[in-house]
């Protein structure tokens, strides 16, 4: 009985002894949902190239924001959306001199494949044609709140209000596009890139809207604040830029 | 969304009474036809039936929206026969709570119509009482505390469903949110008031409708269990 | 007068029997599970034959295997093992739930003794009542036929030898044939004026039993 006891012991030592041989830094990533694609092929590059392990955390860049204020474990913050980064750097949750742009975005106009809608331009979007449009809920999905912004802008924003469906993020918005049951929808162009059955109708106008920027900082409560740098500073990277441009990103 | 527009509360209410009465007669009445026979294929119907309880929210909204959106089997039906859509709008979250909520009170049925010996129902036919008789004398008041137990983990579900309900009916303020959706984008867009505010209120909605399933049963229908 | 002749086959074996009855108790013994339950079912119309017929009282139940009349109809009386009563109602609804007539019920009440039990709930009366109440309830519909599954089975031996009485009494009331599945010997021999064993769903001995003498004849 002492004896197994004993063996025992040992087992759990060497196992609790075997985690502690791990040499590899972890890095824990909040980064916005539509970076997904993207940022899984930068963890291979990085990952190999580096002695660190990237941990991501997807979801969307308000949620994100918020789990950083309520404390979670986040190194760096790669946010959809200008707002929410400013945000946390007011209330001091990120070290604002690590702030920078990592990449860009674009609002577009997409339809179903083989809908027959011609718009080239916001203005051609006509009621009676349409019947629903699908956006992100202004409130808490980057994209729908640039939407809203351009369409207040050209004021046709209360006209079109009952056609809208609003998404609690791009996903849904491409689902609604993609089965018909939504005739139009607002998205990025790097979300339209991960959906072979929409096709883009145009793109929303650069100088109507403030540019599409996202950016990344380290956080104030990181412990591993310089392999945080180095991440950001490797996405300036023409290796990751080139990345984030296959997946539609608008390099800054 | 403003505090003082209380919408998601009558849809809310609206959506999960009706589902949980369609819920209730339909699994009573599929349960219990099923309860005393065996066929092929009992089993798989069974898993079937069960399957919205083991997916994910978001796979079973995706799958309505496949089968009752524009382009769907059913959606294009319903467009045909009566000029009608039910995805975005809030027919959309009535059928939404259904689905989700169905499999609960299945399953509670189908173990209430088991648990008692059936030839109880046998001996009340050969006692002269026909099938529909002998159903409301004696196999629905034997398994009566089990399809309460259904009626409230339906109810709970049906009030509490979002993902599903989601994707078919859509957001739509003052047509289609529904408490949950209040409080899931209330919380998104950061404001925690309104959340809380929704939240107390479907707690205290839940708490009422339970409470008050259980005191009419205790008076009306467990009058025997001393 | 009834008449069965019954063959379904079952997982292990097939059922293949043939008997009648006139108003007289007959017992069906023999191990478990040979078929005995299923036989009763049957005649009740609680189970389907694959060929054969059943006829009481010039009603045909079921020829050429196929069910003529629903068990609603058949006018059976079942006592089941366990008495199926229901624990819902109380001893006086349970009788009352398919009586023909208030005053000959309410006489077998008072001549088995159970009055006093009447608003009395199954769960709240002992085993020997139970048996009763469930007695009751099947004469209480006039059967034509009355089919017994161990009745007795669960009962003592003081309640047994009562209740044995009773089942003769009630006979003597209503005189139909009764059929009844029974391990105890004594049981049989007390209550049957013939037996029938059966082994793997076929007879394998019938004895005529008057007071006195047994006569055990083999089967042909």
């Amino acid at each position: 009985m002492k004896k197994m006891a004993f063996v025992l012991l040992l087992l759990i030592m060497s196992l609790s002894l075997a985690g502690c041989n791990d040499e590899r830094t972890e890095l824990q990533i909040a980064a916005a949902a539509s970076l997904t694609d993207a940022m899984d092929e930068i963890k291979r590059i990085y990952e190999k190239e580096h002695e660190v392990d990237l941990s991501f955390n997807f979801a969307g860049s308000g949620k994100l924001a918020q789990q950083i204020q309520q404390g979670a474990p986040v190194d760096v913050f790669l946010s959809a959306n200008e707002d929410w980064m400013d945000k946390l750097e007011n209330e001091s949750f990120v070290e604002a001199d690590t702030k920078e742009d990592v990449t860009g975005n674009e609002l577009v106009l997409i339809a179903r494949k083989d809908a027959d809608f011609s718009y080239s331009s916001l203005a051609d979007i006509k009621k009676g044609e349409v019947e629903h449009i699908a956006v992100g809920v202004p409130e808490s999905v980057p994209a729908g709140a640039y939407t809203k912004q351009v369409l207040e802008d050209s004021g046709q924003w209360d006209d079109l209000e009952d056609l809208f469906i609003y998404a609690k993020d791009v996903r849904q918005v491409l689902t609604y596009v993609e089965s018909g049951n939504a005739d139009i929808g607002f998205v990025y162009v790097s979300d339209a890139a991960t959906s072979d059955k929409v096709d883009v109708l145009t793109t929303v106008d650069e100088g109507r809207v403030e540019p599409i920027v996202y950016p990344g900082a380290v956080t104030a409560a990181s412990g591993e604040k310089s392999e945080g740098e180095a991440f950001l500073a490797f996405l300036q990277s023409k290796e990751a830029q080139d990345i984030l441009e296959k997946y539609g990103f608008v390099s800054q | 969304m403003t505090e003082t527009n209380l919408f998601p509360l009558w849809l809310s209410l609206r959506t999960a009474s009706i589902s949980t009465v369609v819920v209730f007669i339909a699994g009573i009445a599929i349960a219990y036809l099923m309860a005393r026979r065996t066929f092929f294929g009992k089993n798989a119907l069974e898993a079937f039936f069960l399957l919205p309880l083991v997916l994910p929210p978001t796979v079973v909204g995706f799958g309505l929206l496949y089968l009752f959106g524009k382009n769907g089997v059913i959606g294009r039906l319903l467009t045909y026969l009566f000029d009608f859509q039910i995805v975005f709008t809030w027919y959309g979250a009535l059928i939404a709570a259904i689905v989700v909520s169905f499999p609960l009170m299945y399953q509670s049925a189908a173990a209430a119509f088991g648990q008692y010996d059936k030839n109880i129902e046998n001996a009340a036919f050969t006692m002269g009482k026909s099938r529909w008789h002998v159903f409301w004398t004696i196999s629905f008041p034997l398994a009566w505390p089990g399809l309460l137990a259904g009626v409230v983990l339906a109810f709970a579900r049906g009030l509490g469903e979002f993902g599903a309900t989601l994707m078919l009916a859509g957001y739509i303020p003052n047509q289609t949110d529904t408490i949950p959706m209040a409080i899931y984008f209330a919380v998104e867009a950061g404001d925690m008031e309104t959340a809380k505010n929704w939240v107390i209120l479907i707690v205290i909605l839940g708490f009422a409708a339970i409470y008050w399933l259980n005191w009419w049963s205790t008076k009306r229908m467990m009058k025997h269990r001393r | 007068m009834l008449q069965v002749s019954i063959y379904k086959q079952l997982s292990h074996f097939t059922i293949d029997v043939t008997f009648c009855a006139e108003n007289e108790i007959i017992a069906l013994t023999g191990p478990s599970g040979s078929g005995k339950t299923t036989i009763l079912e049957a005649i009740a119309g609680l189970t389907k034959l694959d060929k054969g017929s059943i006829i009481v009282k010039e009603r045909t139940f079921a020829a050429d295997g196929k069910s003529l009349i629903p068990v609603q109809r058949r006018q059976v009386g079942y006592v089941f093992q366990d008495y199926a009563l229901f624990p819902h109602k109380t001893v006086w609804e349970n009788i009352a739930y398919g009586m023909k007539h208030e005053s000959f019920t309410k006489q077998m009440i008072e001549d088995l003794a159970m009055k006093h039990l009447i608003n009395q709930y199954p769960h709240e009366i002992s085993g020997g009542e139970k048996q009763r109440t469930a007695l009751i309830r099947a004469f209480a519909t006039e059967p034509d036929v009355l089919l017994l599954d161990e009745p007795f089975a669960a009962l003592d031996e003081q309640t047994k030898t009562k209740n044995y009485e009773q089942l003769l009494q009630l006979h003597q009331k209503w005189q139909i044939p009764v059929v009844f599945v029974s391990h105890n010997r004594e049981e049989v021999e007390r209550l049957a004026s013939r037996v029938y064993t059966i082994q793997e769903g076929k007879f394998t001995m019938k004895a005529l039993s008057s007071e006195e003498n047994v006569t055990i004849n083999e089967i042909d």
